[in-house]
């Protein structure tokens, strides 16, 4: 059990209130793009759909390492024990999250995209055991990976506005809160494995930032969805 | 040219045809305006019937008939917000 006064900090409701949302918005636009999805058995809608899942997935593991480390103190990285064992599957789903997002923006490009999907998983299964087994410097190439992933999605999405700009006369500028979106999740993702708090007045802007872009995209799909 | 119609516009189009007919339409009227080769025209009509879009009905004179099930109409009902869905994320 742990100690009372733990379970007053601010800094651990805060983590858990964080967690609520962020885990409840991502399941949110996976079940509401359901219907969407059933009817039109559209693969970008797949994979799509899939990497909120992943998010979610990783949202919920992250939390887990987060409030664990708030209540019995701070976790070693090269931990190959159950301790570790998080960690491992937060690179895991956090790879599949933003391999399955570049994956639904370049599906047509491949004869088989279900060929490639099962191989993302291999991509991702690889990057989390080397970065694990690498320790500190792991997470630093675990953290290289996934800036790598974030500028092709920032590439792909703009690409796919510009080329959506030129087929109609007026466009959304939502874009530009979808790139955001995923570059808070990668100062996120930073912001577990190096600066490893929440305590700090620029935590608690990502973590708004964060929340206030998941929102706006989950209110975008509920729109589309209605 | 003309431009390819992708697999999401073709199966529209198709719905759209029956139900624009009264909801009623025979096959061979319905593969000449669809504009699609037999061999297409096959391959999404016995995928709109596995998805449970359409179904056959044979009247009391043994005459065949496509109908759209409910599945159908709501498929032309969302097929505006799958395409903003698709085009607002770039999928």
């Amino acid at each position: 059990m742990p100690p009372p006064e733990i379970l007053m900090r601010p800094t651990l409701w805060i983590e858990i209130g964080y967690a609520i949302i962020m885990i409840a918005t991502c399941l949110i636009i996976y079940f509401r793009t359901k219907e969407v999805h059933k009817l039109s058995q559209y693969k970008g809608i797949k994979y799509f759909r899939l990497s909120f899942l992943f998010f979610a997935i990783t949202y919920l593991l992250r939390s887990i390492v987060s409030i664990q480390k708030m209540i019995f103190g701070r976790l070693e990285f090269r931990n190959l024990g159950l301790h570790g064992l998080p960690q491992l599957l937060i690179m895991y789903a956090g790879s599949m999250a933003l391999l399955y997002l570049i994956h639904s923006m370049i599906w047509k490009k491949f004869k088989n995209p279900n060929k490639i999907s099962k191989r993302l998983h291999l991509i991702a299964a690889t990057i989390a055991i080397v970065s694990f087994m690498f320790g500190r410097e792991g997470s630093i190439l675990f953290g290289l990976t996934q800036i790598v992933f974030f500028i092709s999605a920032m590439i792909l999405i703009i690409k796919g506005h510009n080329k959506s700009k030129k087929k109609k006369k007026s466009t959304s500028q939502f874009h530009i809160v979808y790139i955001l979106f995923f570059a808070s999740w990668i100062i996120n993702g930073i912001a577990l494995f190096v600066l490893v708090t929440v305590s700090t007045i620029i935590g608690w802007i990502i973590y708004l930032i964060s929340i206030l872009l998941l929102i706006l995209i989950t209110i975008k799909i509920i729109k589309i969805t209605k | 040219m003309a431009r390819k119609r992708d697999r999401l516009e073709v199966i529209y189009d198709i719905l759209r045809i029956i139900r624009d007919n009264h909801n009623s339409i025979k096959p061979t009227p319905l593969l000449r305006v669809s504009n699609l080769s037999s061999q297409s025209f096959s391959d999404y009509f016995a995928e709109l019937k596995e998805k449970n879009f359409v179904k056959e009905i044979t009247d009391k004179k043994g005459k065949k008939f496509i109908t759209l099930t409910d599945q159908g109409f709501k498929y032309l009902e969302k097929y505006k917000q799958i395409l903003e869905f698709i085009d607002d994320f770039n999928l």
